[in-house]
């Protein structure tokens, strides 16, 4: 059991990372990732919501929708459920740490259509998850994108002061990065 | 009634998501016996396949509750004949696991054949769980005996055979 | 013609993938192949249509401070009629593009398109920026995975998503031993995505020079005359 949580723990947070493996997450990763600072609020920001918002969620599923046979509001429920925790976050990033909230600027509130977190909220459902693997995979997909937001800022940061070819200037060169950082994590496989 | 007040939000949202839950109430009622005759056709599609000489009669669906409830990787019990019992699993593996009917049979404990339904891992790698290399691996071998994985899938094919290993103490079990 | 001109805007110079770079997460990864490509690039022109009619057919009575959560909640229940739909007439389609389907919800495009133009303008307008926009989404969704599906597996095939077993058509174009299985894998959805996002601004920028270069053409004209 504990060999499998680990295992899980490890494909969640490198093997099967959201970002480079499953493709989520992507629209916040290419613009956040400008300055580090900024990538690593969100990192931590998207922890707690996804952390939060996976429990609830996963409650709410079992506890209220499974036995009134009202499966088919999931996605709405859940949804909801997200962006109330969002408005929470922003509320308390507002009172708490007014420099980090205007950094974040409008992402903080796109971090209701940050693809991971739906996803997370989701495969808890549809991979029969109990409580104990619910919370490795709940804790370690939102690490894995914190971790490789966090380098990619720093790779990012380099890029700005590159010779890159105009029409690949922003955008498109940091994607080809993404690329290769994918390539780069596709060789940690052979750890399990 | 202040249309800024939160009783007025409160009650614009809750009409709008009773409105939304009506809607899909309606839908589902639609939709879902639909979908419940497409995993039944599939599933019988998949036991064709298995024994293509067979009549989908020539299976019988074996109450499978307690079974179910005892061992979570099982998700149904056929009969074929006297002595052969099918099993449809489904494991967790590398990514989205693999869902697999195995034919055991139950008198003298071999695996009659294999079949791999679905397989969500990596393609290449865990998918070759699927190929017909590792089935004709399978035939004949003690089905509760030490069964091989497949090398470099390891996270596919481990769970797979360990529950090959559970429903071979569950055959001579079934009626 | 204003309408006409945003219309085609949304096609290729706004396209909502290449250019303004909404929609990421699916256009990425379900680009495997045309199926794929075009079910999902259906299923999101119906949502974002129907999403910006009902938005905009209500705009006047939701109070603003709850209007992100409304669109919200009418979107979902959209997606999931959607997902229920193909659940139950396309179940291929549903195992193929799995998770993404319900994540259409969280989709940039669909909810940027509500915020931005569905509750400021009217049903039909709306209902026209929804198929230029989804139109756009699958101009690129397609195009990504002609490349992709051509260069991993050397044929370019489709099937009837109501029928899995029915091939539409089915052309090799390049021999097996050739095939490079890089772009099947994330590496070249990135690479491929990359390039294909740098052609759009090559593109731009080139029309830009030549607009330039006409309007200093006809500066000079006046300054000449």
């Amino acid at each position: 059991m504990i060999g499998e949580l680990i295992t899980l723990l490890i494909t969640s947070v490198l093997l099967n990372n959201a970002v480079l493996n499953q493709f989520l997450g992507l629209c916040p990763f290419m613009g956040v990732s400008r300055k580090k600072s900024s990538a690593l609020g969100m990192g931590v920001a998207v922890v707690f919501v996804i952390v939060a918002a996976g429990i609830v969620t996963y409650g709410l599923y079992h506890l209220v929708l499974v036995p009134l046979n009202l499966e088919f509001m999931d996605l709405v429920t859940f949804i909801l459920v997200i962006a109330s925790l969002v408005q929470l976050t922003e509320m308390f990033l507002k009172k708490s740490s007014p420099a980090l909230y205007k950094s974040l600027g409008v992402y903080l509130p796109l971090i209701t259509t940050n693809c991971v977190v739906l996803n997370v909220c989701l495969v808890n459902i549809s991979n029969g998850y109990d409580i104990a693997h619910m919370l490795v995979y709940t804790i370690g997909t939102p690490l894995g994108f914190a971790l490789v937001l966090y380098i990619f800022s720093c790779i990012r940061e380099r890029l700005e002061v590159a010779d890159v070819p105009q029409c690949f200037k922003g955008n498109p060169i940091a994607l080809i990065v993404a690329g290769l950082m994918a390539m780069a994590f596709s060789g940690l496989a052979g750890i399990i | 009634m202040n249309k800024s007040s939160p009783a007025y939000l409160a009650l614009f949202l809750a009409i709008t998501a009773g409105i939304a839950g009506g809607a899909l109430y309606s839908a589902n009622a639609l939709t879902a016996p639909v979908i419940k005759a497409n995993a039944e056709k599939a599933e019988k599609a998949s036991l064709l396949e298995m024994y293509p000489d067979a009549s989908i009669d020539d299976f019988v669906v074996v109450d499978a509750e307690d079974i179910i409830a005892d061992h979570p990787s099982v998700q149904g019990v056929y009969k074929y004949g006297d002595d052969i019992v099918i099993f449809k699993n489904a494991v967790s593996g590398y990514d989205g696991g693999t869902v697999f009917l195995v034919a055991i049979n139950a008198t003298d404990d071999t695996i009659d054949s294999f079949k791999a339904i679905s397989n969500g891992d990596t393609k290449g790698i865990g998918s070759k769980i699927t190929e017909n290399a590792f089935a004709e691996s399978l035939a004949g071998k003690q089905a509760s005996g030490e069964l091989d994985t497949i090398s470099g899938a390891t996270l596919t094919s481990t769970p797979v055979v360990e529950a090959i290993n559970e429903c071979a103490t569950i055959a001579p079990t079934v009626e | 013609m204003n309408r006409m001109q945003n219309f085609k805007n949304g096609l290729i110079k706004d396209n909502p993938v290449f250019g303004l770079y909404l929609g990421l997460c699916s256009t990425l990864a379900i680009t495997t192949s045309i199926n794929n490509a075009i079910g999902m690039g259906v299923a999101v022109i119906f949502v974002l249509i129907l999403s910006n009619m009902i938005i905009s057919a209500i705009r006047k009575l939701v109070p603003d401070e709850i209007r992100i959560p409304v669109y919200i909640v009418i979107i979902a229940t959209l997606v999931k009629i959607i997902q229920m739909l193909i659940q139950a007439y396309a179940p291929a389609l549903d195992s193929s593009l799995g998770v993404f389907i319900p994540l259409i919800v969280v989709n940039c495009i669909i909810l940027g398109r509500a915020e931005a133009f569905a509750s400021k303008n009217g049903v039909l307008d709306s209902a026209l920026d929804g198929v230029g926009m989804g139109l756009g989404y699958l101009l690129a969704v397609l195009s990504m995975s002609v490349i992709r599906q051509l260069l991993s597996t050397g044929v370019l095939s489709m099937t009837n998503p109501f029928n899995e077993a029915q091939v539409l058509f089915s052309l090799r174009l390049i021999p097996e031993d050739f095939t490079i299985s890089m772009f099947s894998s994330p590496l070249g959805a990135f690479m491929t995505f990359a390039c294909l996002a740098a052609g759009l601004t090559a593109y731009k920028l080139h029309v830009q020079k030549k607009e330039a270069a006409a309007k200093a053409a006809a500066n000079s004209q006046e300054a000449a005359k």
